[in-house]
């Protein structure tokens, strides 16, 4: 899986330590999921969503 | 014509304004990632890692761990010494690790429980190392016991289980770095 999830942290300003606060994850895992190491679950999916306000698909797509 | 002008100096801004916004927070995470690998593994130990949740229930767990391990060693040589224990204050004794051992136990569940679901994952395949090196080893061993190698004891089983666990945990927190 693709995702944007660098891009949106860095129009926020938020390093991946703040991100993984603000989901209540660790470091490692957003690291995991930016590096495309981990592709995370539905439930941490959605936070995502809500957090940025945006669709799940707008933040992850498929490897083409 | 304008128009087109000012929508790509527009876009240039954006995007070098991005561009900027990106290299800043590389900076910070490079920072925080530098703050994580100047820790000892004592304090990697000791101090926990991920969330603030996390390293308290990591805590808990080496703390009541240490005190398993210790409760098993002080009581297995009291045991063994010569001193003759009251009425039943030898079997009271021999509990007590068991108990704190379900006490690991039940803070472990909990750390897995509450902790994210990629340190979960990297747990499991840890346990999954541990347990089946643990059943090959005793299963193997078995077989080099009836061709003459010396027996072993139950707890360097549960060593080798343990080490083989810590490995496993490693070996998957490689991969996912």
């Amino acid at each position: 899986m693709k995702n944007t999830l660098r891009v949106l942290r860095a129009e926020r300003e938020w390093s991946q330590a703040t991100l993984a606060e603000k989901l209540e994850v660790s470091r490692q895992t957003i690291n995991a999921i930016e590096t495309g190491k981990y592709d995370p679950g539905l439930p941490l999916a959605f936070k995502l969503s809500q957090l940025f306000g945006i669709p799940i698909e707008a933040i992850f797509s498929p490897d083409d | 014509m304008l128009d087109i002008k000012k929508s790509k100096l527009y876009t240039l801004c954006m995007t070098s304004n991005l561009y900027n916004k990106t290299m800043k927070i590389d900076t910070m995470d490079d920072m925080d990632m530098n703050k994580a690998e100047q820790k000892t593994l004592w304090q990697k130990i000791l101090c926990g890692s991920g969330s603030k949740q996390d390293q308290r229930n990591q805590i808990h767990f080496v703390i009541w761990t240490f005190l398993w391990a210790l409760s098993l060693v002080a009581v297995t040589w009291g045991l063994k010494s010569d001193y003759d224990f009251p009425y039943r204050l030898d079997w009271l004794l021999a509990i007590v690790p068991t108990l704190l051992g379900i006490v690991v136990l039940i803070t472990y569940i909990r750390f897995l429980r509450e902790t994210d679901e990629m340190l979960r994952k990297i747990q499991l395949e840890g346990l999954a190392i541990g347990f089946g090196v643990g059943v090959l080893f005793t299963s193997g061993y078995q077989l080099f016991e009836t061709v003459g190698a010396p027996p072993i004891d139950s707890h360097d089983t549960v060593a080798i289980m343990m080490f083989a666990w810590v490995f496993g945990q490693l070996l998957a927190m490689r991969r996912y770095q």
